[in-house]
């Protein structure tokens, strides 16, 4: 008898915990995209209406703070949306593509390739993969954050912070408007050595390039400028790769003077990210390139797409105190 | 795969746990040896040889050492000079006791320091323009290399003190050597703690078995609800320590001496746990050290085994030296009976901290670190007297609240100070920090939103006190000889499943985990 309970009360405990963690992450899941997790600026597209986008951003920070839709909509008339999620993993970063590409047909698919090197061996990537599937198989992995934006109120009781991110001005990008000087000097040193792709995020870098060729879509890669994540090393391993694939390849790190960087204005962090300044100048080669070598319309004049000019009045307003 | 992950958790553990359920018991200390080993070589891969030439090697010396014994008390009686004889013997004995010693701290010492010495000669050589140079070589360490090198070194000294028997049964050393929980961040076991039960295998029990995982969820919300919350702003801080001065630095020190002390006893939590589902009992490595009253006391109360490991083996032997008991006997006389201890002791506790800096790690922080504790601990003992005579004479009970309120904030404080050196990249970089406290010190900080840009938000600090305030008051309970988890198996099933649930549900909903998390990784691991 005591060992037919030392059986059954473990199962029974472990399906009141199933019950009681999924009972959790339901309360906790957004339901309509109006969470402040870290998937709640990117999954802002989720509420974008279908077959809208023309081009997407993915990647970690370095993706979202590096290039704002918006500008491009106000040169260029491109619809975007930057998906960028704080440190997320190759991995994560192809189930959120092929989760948006259920109702979207975006033509171009930009990858920031930071994430390709955030990597250790191939079990920690291991790990960090079952990670990515018990993320998307487990809500609470995903959105246990969000007890962050639960409120109260008086009269409504608890509820999850009613910010509407499908109204997002932003459209994913990360405004930060401040400065904090990179100071430590040149930092490209030409080298031949390269720095391999490890075999996990290797086997997710080809799984998106793969999706994207499927849904014919052009995936290019392309490298935010970062003394602090950068490297030539790392460069000469992208673009081996983006050569082996027949894939345009993007370094920003190599076209700094190009582009204007000027690493005591233009960084918000001693040189990990862009700020907004800094932004601004990957944004506008980007805008030309898209222009130069992708086949967009223009809907700036599209009555469909009405909202994003309004969306473009109110940032200009937010960011109308940077220059 | 480290103990928090949920490979380790959710399918390399429990894997090995069915297996040993299901195999006959006379295997199961091969599944463990096995299960050691593979856990060992996807950190370190082929650097598996080093841990198997320590342990081959370790198990041959104790066994040289025991048939020396053999042949000696075989050859004794016959001897015609059993004086000769007998230092002979003594000097064989103690010549293999170095050969052994010195195998297992000289790799230790060759690969962990032998970059950081030679970086410090060709200093010294650069200075005085000589054109020869140290190659730096590309010296990778295996994993849990610190840990598993003292075990081998107690284990051989105890085999030559005749404290235990030389192991013939090469299986049992290897899986002491190696068992998966401890070789990452030990603790450091003796060779008589945990050898015998690691063989046995016992049957798995329920008790044992609900025990060990409370033990090992507990670790978890250590680790995972404050050691990683706080990672951000440790990281940020220390990383770009140029940027940050007065209360940001303090806040920093703060923050990482909690995070070192929940990661590295949360880790420990997992590695008792998982030994008690096996039913092994693996020693205890904490026991509440910020309830300590002095820095002397401290050290008794965290990372005991290395306190512990470090008294057996570096203080009593240099204690006991004729050089020391002489200077002892001298110091007594000239300067009377307490600082002539304290002086003779010194000579030993000098040993003791220089060891356990150079042990924490490669730079001149740990050494600085190790030297602090010394001057700290010395500086205890040559005041105490004074103390003692001063709260006699202004009437202050050392017994009393207030007096305790003052050793326990004097005993922060140096621990804080402590840390901020350990944790900073490097020993100009501890001072830079160490010096901006006081020159960039504005109250204004706490006020002005500062310390909300450092990666936590309201909501994080908010997680990482509440975390803190239920590590305090369990610390309390346990610090009066209460078990929480007896005490929680004695409570009806809705209680006692209610209160597991609820503990289950704060780890995951209050961890710092998953997407936008850059969690620490175990912080002694890497020492």
């Amino acid at each position: 008898m005591t060992h037919f309970k030392n059986i059954i009360r473990p199962i029974a405990f472990l399906i009141g915990l199933f019950i009681l963690i999924n009972g959790v992450a339901y309360l906790l899941t957004p339901k309509d995209n109006i969470n402040e997790g870290v998937y709640g600026q990117a999954e802002g597209i989720l509420s974008e209406p279908d077959n809208t986008i023309d081009y997407l951003l993915i990647g970690d920070s370095e993706c979202y703070t590096s290039i704002s839709p918006m500008e491009i909509w106000h040169k260029y008339g491109y619809v975007g949306y930057n998906c960028g999620v704080t440190l997320q993993k190759l991995q994560d970063t192809y189930y959120l593509l092929e989760e948006i590409l259920k109702n979207q047909s975006p033509k171009v698919v930009l990858l920031e390739t930071n994430a390709i090197y955030q990597t250790s061996d191939f079990y920690n990537e291991f790990q960090k993969a079952l990670d990515g599937v018990l993320a998307k198989k487990l809500a609470i992995f995903k959105y246990h954050n969000n007890w962050k934006s639960i409120t109260f109120d008086r009269h409504k009781g608890f509820k999850l912070d009613p910010k509407r991110i499908s109204s997002d001005p932003y459209k994913g990008f990360h405004y930060k408007p401040k400065a904090a000087a990179y100071t430590k000097g040149y930092y490209v040193k030409e080298t031949q050595e390269t720095k391999e792709i490890e075999e996990i995020p290797l086997f997710y870098l080809n799984k998106i390039a793969n999706l994207c060729k499927e849904r014919d879509i052009q995936l290019v890669l392309y490298c935010a400028p970062s003394p602090i994540c950068w490297s030539y090393a790392k460069h000469n391993g992208v673009a081996a790769y983006a050569e082996e694939n027949e894939l345009p390849f993007i370094d920003f790190n190599l076209h700094t003077d190009e582009l204007g960087i000027d690493w005591t204005k233009d960084t918000c962090d001693n040189g990990d990210h862009m700020n907004y300044a800094g932004a601004k100048k990957v944004t506008k080669y980007i805008g030309e390139y898209l222009y130069a070598h992708c086949d967009l319309p223009n809907h700036s004049e599209d009555s469909k797409y009405a909202a994003w000019n309004e969306s473009l009045n109110e940032y200009l307003k937010l960011t109308s105190q940077t220059k | 795969m480290s103990y928090n992950s949920p490979l380790y958790l959710f399918m390399f553990l429990p894997v090995v746990l069915l297996i040993y359920r299901f195999i006959p018991q006379r295997h199961r200390w091969k599944l463990l040896l096995m299960a050691s080993y593979i856990f060992f070589y996807i950190f370190s891969g082929k650097l598996l040889l080093y841990l198997l030439a320590s342990t081959f090697s370790i198990h041959h010396i104790g066994l040289w050492l025991s048939s020396c014994k053999k042949k000696y008390t075989e050859k004794k009686k016959t001897a015609e000079d059993k004086a000769a004889f007998k230092i002979i013997y003594k000097r064989k004995r103690r010549s293999i006791l170095w050969f052994g010693i010195i195998l297992q701290i000289g790799a230790l010492l060759f690969l962990k320091y032998f970059n950081f010495f030679g970086q410090n000669v060709n200093h010294i050589l650069n200075w005085v323009s000589s054109p020869l140079l140290l190659p730096t070589l590309k010296l990778a360490l295996p994993l849990g290399i610190s840990f598993y090198t003292l075990q081998a070194v107690s284990y051989i000294v105890d085999v030559y003190y005749e404290k235990i028997e030389a192991d013939d049964n090469l299986g049992r050393l290897a899986l002491y050597m190696s068992f998966f929980p401890i070789i990452m961040e030990g603790p450091i076991c003796r060779y008589s703690q945990t050898a015998t039960d690691l063989y046995e295998c016992k049957s798995l029990e329920y008790h044992n078995v609900t025990f060990g995982i409370q033990r090992i969820v507990w670790g978890l919300f250590k680790k995972l609800v404050i050691a990683d919350r706080l990672n951000p702003l440790v990281k940020l801080v220390f990383d770009q320590h140029e940027s940050y001065s007065g209360i940001i630095v303090i806040v920093a020190a703060v923050c990482y001496t909690f995070q070192l002390y929940m990661d590295f006893s949360g880790c420990i939590d997992i590695t008792i746990g998982t030994g008690q589902i096996f039913g092994i009992t693996i020693p205890e490595n904490f026991r509440q050290p910020f309830f300590s009253k002095t820095s002397a006391e401290f050290w008794r109360r965290w990372h005991i085994t290395l306190g512990a490991w470090l008294k057996d083996y570096i203080f009593y032997p240099i204690a006991l030296t004729k050089f020391v008991k002489n200077l002892g006997k001298k110091t007594r006389v000239r300067f009377g009976k307490h600082m002539g201890q304290i002086i003779s002791s010194s000579v030993a506790l000098f040993g003791v901290w220089i060891c356990s800096g150079i042990w924490h790690g490669v730079g001149w922080n740990y050494i600085f670190y190790g030297m602090y504790y010394f001057v700290m601990i010395l500086c205890g003992s040559i005041f105490e007297p004074l103390v003692e005579k001063t709260t006699a004479i202004l009437h202050i009970n050392r017994d009393g609240i207030p007096y305790r309120i003052f050793q326990s904030v004097k005993l922060l404080l140096i621990v804080f100070i402590g840390e901020l050196f350990f944790r900073a990249n490097g020993l100009r970089a501890g001072i830079a920090m160490f010096k901006s406290i006081f020159s960039g010190f504005e109250l204004a900080t706490i006020t002005n939103g500062s310390l909300l840009q450092l990666g936590l938000t309201k909501h994080d600090f908010a997680a990482v006190l509440f975390g803190l305030l239920v590590v305090l008051v369990v610390g309390i309970i346990h610090e009066k000889g209460v078990s929480i988890r007896e005490k929680v198996a004695d409570w009806n099933i809705v209680f006692r499943w209610s209160f597991y649930y609820a503990t289950i549900l704060l780890i995951a909903v209050l961890g710092a985990y998953g997407a936008g998390c850059a969690p620490v990784d175990l912080i002694y691991a890497s020492f």
